[in-house]
C-alpha cells in the first residue's frame, strides 16, 4: 500500500509543516530559536481536547481556542524570553525559553495531571475511497486546515503591510527601524503568529493520532529542529517542504522498516545535509557560516 | 615597476543579487599609505573586508606579496603579515587592555597544551615586553588593568590600533579610523599613521573623512556605487570633477 | 563518614566535575544543550569495561575520557563551524540520537539498563576535581585561556587577531567532552544501574545550569553553581516535587537579570533591566557600509 502510507506521510508532514513554519518564523525574524514552541503546542492542543472532551464544543471553537493559547503562551515566551533579555548573551534567550517550556510541562501535569487527553473523532461519517486509498474526515480537516493556514501565512507575508514588515525585519531590522516601522511591536506580532501555528499545529496532531499527552513538547520541538536544518533555518518555503519530505520518511520507516529506525533515520538525513550543505538542501545562501 | 605588497583584482561582490563592488580593483605599494574613500555605501568597507577575509569575494582575486589569497580565512592571513582594524571598534571589551594586547600576539605566541606550564621561556618574556612597550608608546600603560571597555573612546580607538600591531603586521588595514574622533584625536592620528609607516608598515586607510586622507595618504582610491571612480594623489583625485560630483553632489 | 553522607558527597563531587566540565565550552561561548549525551557515553563505556571485561575502574575512566572526547571533537566539528543556533539544535539531537541508540542496544540492556557496576570511592573523585581544578588554575593563566575569552567576547575580532577560532572551540568541546565523560563513569559506578533515560534533557538543562548560575567568568563559579544546585534540593525537601518549575523559572529570572550568572564581573549595569533598546539591533553581521 505504498500510495495509501504516501499520503499519511504527506499528511503527517503538513503537520509539521505548521510547527516548522513557527520555529521559522521566530527564526526570521531574530536569528534567534524559540525553544518553548514545543511546550506552546502541546499546552494549546491539551487545552484543545479539553474543550472537546469536557465542554462538548465543536471542533472550529476548539481549534480557535488553541489558536488563542498558543498565540498567547508565545507572546508571553516574548516578553520573558526575548524582549526584556540582554542581546549581549547569544545563548541568554534560548536558555531562558528552554526554561519556559520546562516551568510550562511541568504547570500542565500539575495543574491537569500527567494523562493522555483523548481528542475524539470529529468527521465520524465522511471518508473518501479512491481505488485503494482511503482518507478518512478526520484526516481530511488536518489537510485542509494545515494547508488554508500555510496559504494565508504566505498571503499575509506577501500581500499585506504588516507581512511586508515582517519580512522586512528578518532581513534587516536595523534598516527597517529606520525606515519607521515599529521593530518591537512586528516581533511581538510574529512570535504571536508563530504561536499560532503552533497550536494549530498541536491540535492537528492531536487529532490525528485521537491523544495528546503532557509530556511530548520536547519531542515536538526535536522534530521541527529537524525540519528547518534540512529546509535551512529562517527559510520558510524549504521548511514547509522539508517537512513534507520528513513526513513521508517517516512513515515509510514505519512502514517498510521499524519504528526504532524512525528518528534515527531523519537524524542520519539531517546529519549528512549538515556536513555536506550546512546551508539548508533549499537555501542558495551560503552566507550561513558566518551567521552568529 | 612599482613594489606591489598587495592585490585586489576586478573584486566583484554580491549581497543577495545586489552589487556591492564591481570589478574594484586596487594596487598597494609596499611602504605607502594608500586612502580608500566615497560617499556612505560607496562599497569602501565590503572591498576592506573582502581583503582582510572576512568576506568572500563573488569573483576576482586578493594577493598578498603576488601569493592568492581570496580563499584564505582572516586568522590565516595575520601570520602572512595582515592585519586590520574595525569600523566600529570590536575590542574584547570584558577583558584588560593588556590583554586585548597580548591576543593581538597570538599568531607569534605558543598556545598549545604546553603553554599551559607555569615555566616561561625567552620568547613568552620577548613577547611580555614587546606587548609593555606597545602599551606604553599608545599611552595605555596606566589603563593596563583597567576593562577595555571602560575606556573612553579615544583611547579603545588607540588600544584596537595598538592590538592590530602588535601582531607585527607589514600591511594594515585601517577602516574608518577617525570615526567618532573629536577633532584633537583626528589631529594626533595623522602622525601617528605616518609613524606607522616609518616604522616599515604598508596601511590601507578606509576612511569618510576627507580631511585625514588628504594629509595623510600618498595615494586615494575613491570608489562610488561599489565601481573605482579615480586612482592617483590625494590632490588629483580630490579634485577631479567626477569626485566632486559623486562626493558633494555639485 | 557513614554511608549517606558519603553518597552526598560523591554526587556533590561528581556534580561539580560535570560543572568544570562544562565551563570549559562555555568559557569560549559555545554551549552546548546536550551535554548528558557525553555522560551517557562515558558511562556507558566505562560499564561495558568493568562490567564485561573487568577492568580496572581507573583505567576505564581514561577510555571513557577518550571516548567522550572522540565524540565531543566530532560533533564540535559538525557544529562549531556554524553559528550557535545550529549548535543549540546538533547538541539537543545529538543527546537524543545517543538515548536511542542505547535504548536499541541489546549488548548494554536497552531500555532496561546496565547494572553491575561499584567502585566510586570518595578519594576517587576527590582525585578527577584535584587533576581538573589544576588544569583549569594553569589555564586560567595561560595564552590558551585568554584565547577562550576572546572567542566569547567577539569572534569577528579573535579571528582578526588570528585566532583560528573553530579549531580552538573544536578543542575545548572535546576537552569538555572529555571532563563530563569522565563524571559520567564516575556517576554510573555510584549508582549501580544505568538506563539511557538518566542521560536525557532534563540532565543536560542541570549541567547548564550548573554553569549558568555561576557564571563562566571564573571557573569557581560553576563549583558554586553546582554546589548550591545539589545541595538545595537536598536540604529542602520539597524542592524535590517542584524541581523543574524551579530549574525553569530560574533560567527564566536569571537570563533576564544576570545572563552573566551571578558570579562575574560585568562591563554593564548591575542587573540588566535597561538594555531593551539593543534587543532590536542585535544583528551583527560582518559586512556592509553602514
Amino acid at each position: 500500500m505504498l500510495i495509501q502510507q504516501l499520503v499519511n506521510g504527506l499528511l503527517l508532514g503538513t503537520t509539521f509543516a505548521l510547527i516548522a513554519l513557527s520555529f521559522n518564523l521566530v527564526v526570521g525574524a531574530l536569528d534567534r530559536l524559540n525553544f518553548a514552541l514545543g511546550e506552546t503546542a502541546m499546552v494549546s492542543a491539551i487545552c484543545g481536547a479539553l474543550f472537546l472532551s469536557q465542554l462538548d464544543v465543536p471542533f472550529v471553537l476548539a481549534f480557535l481556542a488553541a489558536l488563542v493559547v498558543g498565540a498567547l503562551i508565545a507572546g508571553i515566551t516574548f516578553l520573558l524570553s526575548f524582549r526584556f533579555v540582554s542581546a549581549d548573551y547569544h545563548t541568554a534567550p534560548i536558555l531562558s525559553s528552554l526554561g519556559v517550556g520546562l516551568v510550562l510541562t511541568s504547570l500542565v501535569t500539575r495543574v491537569l495531571g500527567s494523562d493522555q487527553r483523548r481528542v475524539p473523532t470529529v468527521l465520524k461519517d465522511v471518508r473518501i475511497e479512491v481505488g485503494p486509498l482511503r482518507i478518512v474526515g478526520d484526516q481530511l480537516i488536518i489537510l485542509v486546515v494545515a494547508a488554508l493556514m500555510t496559504v494565508l501565512l504566505y498571503i499575509f507575508l506577501n500581500r499585506t503591510a504588516w507581512g511586508m514588515a515582517i519580512r522586512g525585519v528578518s532581513d534587516d531590522s536595523d534598516m527597517t527601524g529606520l525606515l519607521g516601522v515599529p521593530v518591537q511591536r512586528v516581533i511581538l506580532l510574529t512570535f504571536v503568529i508563530s504561536g499560532t501555528l503552533a497550536g494549530a499545529s498541536g491540535l492537528l496532531t492531536g487529532l490525528s493520532f485521537h491523544t495528546v499527552s503532557p509530556f511530548t513538547g520536547f519531542e515536538t520541538t526535536l522534530t521541527a529542529l529537524m525540519v528547518i536544518v534540512l529546509g535551512g533555518l529562517g527559510n520558510i518555503t524549504g521548511g514547509v517542504v522539508a517537512a513534507l519530505m520528513i513526513g513521508v520518511i517517516e512513515t515509510l520507516t514505519v512502514a517498510y522498516l521499524s519504528a526504532t529506525y524512525r528518528d534515527l533515520i531523519v537524524f542520519l538525513l539531517v546529519g549528512i545535509t549538515l556536513v555536506a550543505r550546512p546551508q539548508g538542501l533549499f537555501t542558495r545562501n551560503t552566507g550561513v557560516v558566518g551567521r552568529v | 615597476m612599482a613594489d606591489l605588497q598587495m592585490r585586489a583584482l576586478d573584486i566583484t561582490k554580491h549581497f543577495q543579487g545586489v552589487a556591492a563592488l564591481t570589478d574594484v580593483t586596487l594596487e598597494v605599494e609596499r611602504g605607502s599609505i594608500h586612502g580608500v574613500v566615497g560617499p556612505n555605501g560607496a562599497g569602501k568597507t565590503t572591498l576592506l573586508n573582502v581583503m582582510s577575509g572576512f568576506l568572500s569575494p563573488s569573483q576576482g582575486v586578493v594577493e598578498l606579496d603576488g601569493r592568492d589569497i581570496t580563499r584564505l580565512t582572516p586568522q590565516k592571513r595575520v601570520p602572512l603579515g595582515l592585519t586590520r582594524t574595525f569600523q566600529n571598534l570590536r575590542l574584547f571589551g570584558g577583558l584588560t587592555v593588556r590583554e586585548n594586547v597580548l591576543l593581538g600576539q597570538h599568531s607569534h605566541a605558543r598556545t598549545g597544551f604546553l603553554s599551559l606550564w607555569p615555566l616561561r621561556t625567552a620568547g613568552d618574556k620577548e613577547l611580555d615586553c614587546e606587548a609593555d612597550h606597545a602599551l606604553e608608546s599608545f599611552g595605555l600603560t596606566e589603563y593596563r588593568s583597567r576593562p577595555a571597555a571602560t575606556l573612553p573612546y579615544g583611547l579603545q580607538k588607540q588600544l584596537e590600533i595598538a592590538r592590530a600591531v602588535s601582531a607585527k603586521p607589514r600591511l594594515l588595514l585601517m577602516d574608518e579610523p577617525a570615526a567618532g574622533m573629536t577633532a584633537q584625536e583626528r589631529l594626533d592620528l595623522v602622525p601617528r599613521i605616518r609613524s606607522l609607516r616609518d616604522e616599515g608598515l604598508t596601511v590601507v586607510i578606509v576612511e569618510h573623512d576627507m580631511d585625514v586622507i588628504a594629509t595623510v595618504c600618498d595615494v586615494v582610491t575613491v570608489l562610488n556605487f561599489g565601481r573605482s571612480l579615480i586612482e592617483g594623489t590625494p590632490a588629483d583625485a580630490l579634485s577631479s570633477a567626477e569626485v566632486r560630483t559623486a562626493y558633494l553632489g555639485t | 563518614m557513614d554511608a549517606y553522607t558519603e553518597a552526598v558527597v560523591i554526587r556533590l563531587g561528581i556534580a561539580i566535575l560535570l560543572a568544570l566540565g562544562y565551563w570549559i565550552t562555555a568559557a569560549t561561548g559555545k554551549f552546548s544543550f546536550g551535554h548528558a549525551a557525553f555522560m551517557a557515553i562515558g558511562a556507558y563505556t566505562a560499564a561495558i569495561l568493568t562490567v564485561n571485561f573487568e577492568w580496572s575502574l581507573a583505567t576505564s575512566m581514561l577510555i571513557s575520557g577518550l571516548t567522550a572526547a572522540v565524540a565531543g571533537a566530532f560533533i564540535g566539528w559538525i557544529a562549531l563551524r556554524l553559528s550557535i543556533l545550529y549548535l543549540a539544535i546538533i547538541t539537543f539531537a545529538f543527546a537524543e540520537i545517543v538515548k536511542i541508540l542505547l535504548d536499541s542496544w541489546d549488548y548494554v540492556g536497552g531500555a532496561s539498563g546496565l547494572f553491575g557496576m561499584r567502585g566510586t570511592t570518595v578519594e576517587l573523585v576527590a582525585m578527577c576535581i584535584g587533576v581538573v581544578i589544576v588544569y583549569l588554575f594553569f589555564l586560567a593563566r595561560s595564552r590558551k585561556g585568554l584565547s577562550y575569552e576572546a572567542i566569547r567576547e567577539d569572534e569577528q575580532a579573535a579571528r582578526a587577531c588570528g585566532l583560528g577560532v573553530t579549531g580552538i572551540s573544536v578543542e575545548a568541546f572535546a576537552v569538555s567532552a572529555a571532563i563530563t565523560g569522565v563524571a559520567g563513569a564516575l556517576s554510573a559506578h555510584e549508582t549501580l544501574i544505568i538506563t539511557p533515560s538518566q542521560f536525557g534533557a532534563p540532565q543536560s538543562l542541570l549541567i547548564i545550569l550548573f554553569v549558568v548560575l555561576g557564571g563562566v567568568q571564573y571557573f569557581w563559579g560553576a563549583i558554586v553553581g553546582a554546589v548550591v544546585l545539589t545541595m538545595l534540593p537536598i536540604w529542602f525537601d520539597f524542592l524535590d516535587n517542584y524541581y523543574q518549575i524551579t530549574y525553569g523559572l530560574l533560567f527564566v529570572v536569571l537570563m533576564i537579570l544576570r545572563p552573566q550568572g551571578i558570579i562575574g564581573r560585568s562591563t554593564e549595569r548591575r542587573f540588566n533591566l535597561g538594555a531593551l533598546k539593543k534587543l532590536a539591533s542585535s544583528r551583527n553581521g560582518a559586512g556592509r557600509d553602514g
